[in-house]
């Protein structure tokens, strides 16, 4: 077996435990570091890097682009918010953002298993469009225009930020990184890559794409209902504002700076999404959104095919060099 | 011939005004080996489309088993029990060679025993060294084998081979030629359509040929008859036998 199949299909190495490491120190890294501040947007980042992740089983395994990550979130954030409103548990509240998610995700696969590229871009980019005005429409639910704040549950305040908030975000990343990659590892994985890259022959071994679809396009939108109903607790204000397209757009970027099939990637482009435009945000004028720019041209120029794989292929260039200079 | 495994029955498939297919007729029996061979364009692989249930006939009546199949999806194939590779390779390039044939076994629901079947028809195909390989890193030769380990996998009663061994050296295509009779000799039940270019190496399989031009059946029946009608040579060479 060579060495790059072994390793990519076992799932505990010594790399997922300097990034669990990693994932568990930088919290408090961010909180002893930076302040509540540095610590909220990092809450923030993670949450966000959820979206990145259902995100990129789009991007990076079935080769379609989604710019409906925003829509995706602001479902997941009002879904449990209204539920909370109603007296809901947080627990459910939160199932019911995810399911929100799922299943608008899945309605979306009805579409994206007819039309592909550019074309599908384009309806996703509609219902990202769409959304904050449909937030605004269901003002009897939302609050509309001048949004609603997320109710506290069972003791629980939202909006709070803090350590514990940022470890339990982290904790939630933790746990749906690891599913997602047992399930990419095993048969969904193979059937979603030989979908995407060998249709004709997943056609003729019987793997149907409506299913593909629906399956990845589901499970996109539950991680992004997920990642808003964090969000919401996060932030503790949902305004149709804070759910334009811009939104959609940071997410994708993320995407494609993290690194399209990497699941560390989708950590390190939720940061870049959720987190880097919050602390860029004190920026005067238009400098932020200049600033980020730059950033992401500086990103794209440097690592083509995203942050965590271009770090990879580093160490791995680096490694048969460090063992000469060792056996010499 | 009684009880014919596979029944195309005045077939025509047009995209546009072009016809692909033209009134194109066939009959195998249960473990048959039978070649198609044409020039290019000829409708070799639309008719394996159309037989897969990857292009639906405009006209005509395909019978697989007795039932008509004529526009059954395409995915409804192999649970019939039909396999096939394609003229164009469909290996997922993200995926290990042995990944990309776990997608062939039936009925196999776990994955060690679909990894462990993969891995074993790969090595019985002289191709094991490969398995961990990805499809883009091994040799054209090793990729065609691949693809038609996944096809076997799936234990077909009908395999259909979309020109195997276009793109492969002489000593390459001698080897796979000698496999394929293997196989086939080792595996009564399984009737092969070979579509391909090369009629030496159709022969050494496939004891019955069908020579398609333009869409249409120019001759049908055994090997060496077919070979020998100045109508199938002037469709190969473009000129009449005799002209030199």
């Amino acid at each position: 077996m060579s060495a790059t199949a072994a390793a990519r299909r076992r799932l505990f190495t010594s790399r997922t435990a300097v990034l669990l490491a990693a994932l568990a120190l930088a919290p408090l890294a961010a909180e002893l570091g930076g302040g509540p501040y540095i610590g909220y947007a990092f809450a923030l980042g993670t949450a966000f890097a959820l979206s990145v992740l259902g995100n990129n089983l789009i991007v990076g395994y079935l080769g379609e682009a989604n710019l409906a990550g925003g829509a995706f979130l602001a479902v997941g954030a009002y879904a449990s918010a209204i539920a909370l409103a109603h007296g809901l548990p947080l627990w459910l509240a939160g199932l019911i953002g995810i399911a929100a998610g799922a299943v608008i995700g899945a309605l979306l696969s009805i579409p994206a298993a007819r039309v592909h590229g550019h074309q599908l871009a384009l309806a996703t980019l509609g219902l990202a469009w769409a959304a904050p005005d449909v937030i605004r429409y269901a003002e009897a639910w939302t609050g509309g225009s001048d949004g609603m704040y997320v109710p506290t549950s069972g003791g629980i305040p939202a909006g709070l930020g803090g350590l514990a908030d940022t470890y339990v975000v982290t904790g939630i990343f933790v746990v749906c990184a690891l599913l997602v990659l047992v399930a990419l590892r095993g048969r969904a994985g193979r059937l979603l890559l030989t979908h995407a890259e060998a249709g004709p022959a997943a056609r003729g071994f019987g793997v149907r794409a409506w299913a593909v679809a629906m399956l990845a396009w589901g499970a996109c939108g539950a991680l992004g209902g997920l990642s808003g109903v964090l969000y919401g607790h996060i932030v503790g204000y949902l305004s149709p504002d804070e759910f334009t397209f811009q939104v959609s757009l940071f997410i994708f970027v993320g995407s494609m700076v993290g690194g399209a099939r990497s699941v560390p990637g989708a950590w390190i482009g939720g940061l870049l999404a959720g987190a880097v435009p919050q602390l860029l945000s004190d920026i005067p004028g238009g400098g932020s959104i200049l600033t980020f720019g730059v950033v992401l041209a500086a990103v794209v120029a440097l690592a083509r095919i995203g942050l965590y794989p271009s770090l990879e292929l580093l160490g791995a260039r680096l490694r048969p060099a460090r063992k000469e200079a060792a056996d010499e | 011939m009684s009880d014919p495994l596979l029944v195309v029955e005045d077939v025509t498939k047009r995209f546009g005004a072009v016809a692909a297919l033209d009134g194109v007729s066939l009959r195998l029996a249960r473990g048959a080996a039978h070649g198609v061979v044409g020039p290019n364009g000829s409708g070799k692989s639309s008719l394996l489309n159309c037989v897969a249930g990857h292009y639906t006939p405009s006209t005509g009546r395909i019978a697989y088993r007795g039932a008509t199949i004529t526009a059954a999806p395409v995915g409804s194939g192999r649970r019939r029990g039909i396999a096939r590779t394609f003229q164009n390779l469909q290996l997922a390039a993200s995926l290990t060679l042995e990944e990309n044939a776990m997608l062939g076994p039936r009925n196999v629901r776990k994955e060690s025993a679909r990894r462990k079947r993969a891995r074993d028809l790969l090595a019985e195909w002289g191709v094991a060294g490969y398995a961990d390989a990805y499809p883009p890193t091994v040799p054209y030769g090793v990729r065609k084998v691949a693809e038609i380990v996944r096809a076997l996998l799936a234990e077909p009663d009908l395999l259909l081979l979309d020109e195997p061994a276009a793109g492969l050296s002489p000593h390459e295509r001698a080897d796979f030629a000698e496999r394929l009779s293997a196989f086939h000799t080792a595996r009564t039940g399984t009737a092969v359509v070979l579509v391909e270019h090369d009629v030496a190496f159709v022969q050494r399989i496939c004891s019955t040929l069908t020579v398609l031009d333009h869409g249409l059946v120019v001759r049908t029946g055994e090997a060496a008859e077919v070979m020998a009608d100045p109508a199938v040579v002037r469709s190969f060479l473009g000129r009449e036998p005799d002209d030199d």
